[in-house]
């Protein structure tokens, strides 16, 4: 009998201790994750908001070859769902940012001031930019006034090691490259997944003489489509799954977006699925995926008779030497495709809707274009684009370098060649002036991106280019397998880094560095 | 009912030992599940692991406690020794830092629980034999 009560006590305390203690703490986390993952935007009839265009930023002054401009990095309202303020983290407090239309040979001095609560880096996005300049991710501006700690708990426990200008500091374009579409966004370390999704990008175009001469479209026919995607809370706040929301101590996201933040409202300069009025003429698109993590396969609803809508002129780097048709574009984060859509194929009346095949419900449209009137056509694509574009010659290279992209599981960290960022550490010393060849690696599915240098992606999984690795690229998509591209590293002496364009995989340290010597 | 006779004292610190270990685990487990699965998951077995051990021995416990107790400990101590010496990023981290002095303080425990487990198997060894003589 009293063997039984007390066979009956300890099953009893095996079963509270053993099971339901870790039970109930298990189900903190898994209730945080969860409810996390189950967030939903507010619903928006699609196709009812005009799709903005950001303003295009004016100099404050020009002289001696410069035009110099003041961008001021602050919290704002906007209202981006329709009947709700969102808070956003914007330059000049504006999302996207203000557009800067910068001339080749003009160099583009801006000074970024920081009034957010937090520490910022600005890097320009396919610039070849000077080290000091190219917002190295503990090259900081640290906010004004206290709370300017530059990264509380740093992963894998390693210093930021960098300078911190306090308020404001100047970065320097120098604008020596061929015309392209580029862009500028955060770059703070651990924490450039956050302060993107929160707004901190502009576009950046780069015009020069060659690109003036050609007869595509131009003035308002040549639009900027800054293609991202959020998760908006009810209130109409963004909802980005930060481990640390006030962006201060711990960086890092609940594991389930561990693997990339996607959002279910498509924004197109920042409207969610907007709609744009054209007349049946060409139009060129300045589409950028300024995603955090998705990557888009782009088609046009209902596709023009004959096919192929899409005729690629330009790619991260700038035109090409010929124009490519495309049946649809396949943009990576950080990507860029510059295309012209000839809406004269369509009737007048007819509603085109940008689709995105690789999307869910919500998610698989983007925008909507409505053939409005008509109108004489001004512009065309012509046979030769941009003079030759001289790219690297493999007799030339000296060295061939091997990366592999690893993601992390669950939470884990993501890796090159198995190590994770550390700023005091460099993977690759190219002499200026020399030609390299990287082989990149991915598993599963990476956007590599290469501060300073543009490259030509020289092979795909042993064999030719893919239809979207024409023309000189900074940022090239990986879904599994590899690419051999070539580089020339040009410019200036210094530490850059070249890391995952999915913003959490960057965040979980899949970065490195390379020091051109 | 020979363990029970003379082994109450040992076993109660095994115990005592092995709630410690939970408690560790289940403190840091909100964050590191919340953060990073593989080494969440692991916590969350370990303090199940440790719960059912402690509960056990709190009740005098059997040869077969005792030796689950061992083969336990010393596989979770592996494991924490393990993922020191070899970094697997993408499995492994984050690991938050407060954890670091935690899991140092976890495995110390568990290094004394194994110990305190091993002493009462060697005195029943030692009493079977006097009884036998
Ligand atoms: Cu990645």
């Amino acid at each position: 009998m009293n063997i039984t009560r007390r066979h009956l006590l300890k099953m009893g305390a095996m079963a509270g201790v053993g099971l339901a203690l870790p039970l109930g703490t298990l189900s903190v986390p898994v209730g945080r994750l969860g409810a996390s993952a189950l967030v939903r935007s507010p619903r928006v009839e699609p196709f009812t908001v005009p799709l903005p265009i950001p303003p295009v930023a004016r100099p404050v002054h020009s002289h001696g070859g410069a035009d110099h401009y003041e961008i001021t990095q602050r919290v704002a309202r906007q209202e981006i769902l329709p009947g709700l303020k969102t808070e956003v983290w914007g330059y000049d407090g504006i999302f996207p940012g203000p557009t800067i239309e910068a001339r080749r040979g003009r160099q583009a001095v801006i000074r970024q001031t920081n009034e957010l609560p937090v520490p910022v880096s600005v890097h320009l996005h396919g610039g070849k930019t000077p080290p000091g300049s190219d917002g190295y991710p503990t090259d900081l501006i640290l906010p004004n006034g206290p709370g300017g700690s530059q990264t509380a708990h740093p992963h894998g426990g390693h210093a930021p090691g960098g300078a911190g200008h306090r308020g404001h500091r100047e970065y320097r374009y120098p604008n020596e490259h061929r015309a392209a579409a580029l862009w500028y966004h955060d770059h703070r370390m651990d924490f450039t997944g956050p302060q993107v999704y929160r707004g901190l990008a502009g576009m950046y175009v780069l015009g020069d003489e060659v690109e003036d001469g050609l007869p595509l479209p131009k003035g308002g026919k040549d639009v900027p489509l800054m293609i991202c995607d959020r998760t908006f809370g009810e209130d109409g706040s963004f909802y980005y799954p930060s481990l640390d929301p006030t962006l201060q101590e711990e960086p890092g996201v609940l594991a389930h977006a561990a693997n990339g933040m996607l959002g279910d409202t498509i924004l197109v300069n920042g409207a969610p699925w907007p709609q744009l009025e054209v007349s049946n003429t060409m139009h060129r698109f300045r589409i950028l995926n300024a995603s955090n993590a998705r990557s888009y396969d782009l088609v046009l609803d209902p596709p023009p008779p004959g096919g192929r809508p899409f005729v690629q002129v330009g790619s991260d780097g700038g035109l090409l030497e010929a124009p490519i048709p495309h049946t649809s574009i396949v943009a990576a984060p950080a990507e860029r495709f510059d295309v012209v859509v000839d809406f004269s194929r369509y009737p007048v009346g007819t509603k085109v809707t940008l689709r995105n095949l690789r999307g869910e419900g919500r998610t698989s449209d983007v925008m909507r274009f409505v053939v409005a009137r008509g109108k004489k056509e001004e512009a065309s694509v012509p046979e030769r684009l941009a003079p030759d574009l001289d790219f690297p010659d493999p007799d030339d290279v000296e060295v061939t370098r091997r990366f592999r992209f690893i993601a992390g599981v669950g939470g884990g960290m993501s890796a090159i060649n198995g190590e994770v960022f550390d700023p005091g550490r460099i993977d690759a010393r190219p002499r200026l002036g020399s030609t390299e060849i990287w082989e990149i690696s991915a598993d599963p599915s990476h956007p590599f991106h290469m501060h300073l240098v543009h490259f030509k992606v020289l092979s795909r999984d042993d064999g030719p280019p893919g239809p979207y690795d024409a023309g000189w690229k900074d940022t090239v998509s990986l879904e599994g397998g590899s690419v051999r591209v070539a580089a020339r590293f040009e410019g200036w002496r210094g530490k850059y880094v070249f890391h995952c364009h999915n913003l959490e995989h960057e965040d979980m340290m899949m970065m490195a560095n390379f020091e051109v010597i | 009912m020979g363990t029970e006779v003379y082994d109450r004292n040992p076993r109660r610190l095994a115990a005592v030992l092995a709630f410690v270990s939970q408690g560790i685990h289940l403190w840091v487990l909100p964050g590191q599940l919340a953060a990073a699965m593989v080494p969440g998951i692991f916590f969350f077995l370990v303090a199940v692991g440790q719960g059912l051990l402690g509960a056990s021995l709190l009740f005098g416990g059997g040869r077969w406690t005792a030796r689950f107790g061992v083969l336990f400990n010393v596989f979770v101590v592996l494991v924490w020794l393990f993922t020191r010496a070899v970094s697997i990023p993408q499995l492994f981290e984050p690991i938050k830092l407060p954890v670091e002095g935690l899991g140092a303080a976890a495995t110390f425990v568990e290094v004394a629980l194994v110990v305190s487990l091993m002493r009462p198997g060697r005195s029943l060894r030692r009493k079977k034999r006097l009884d036998r003589a």
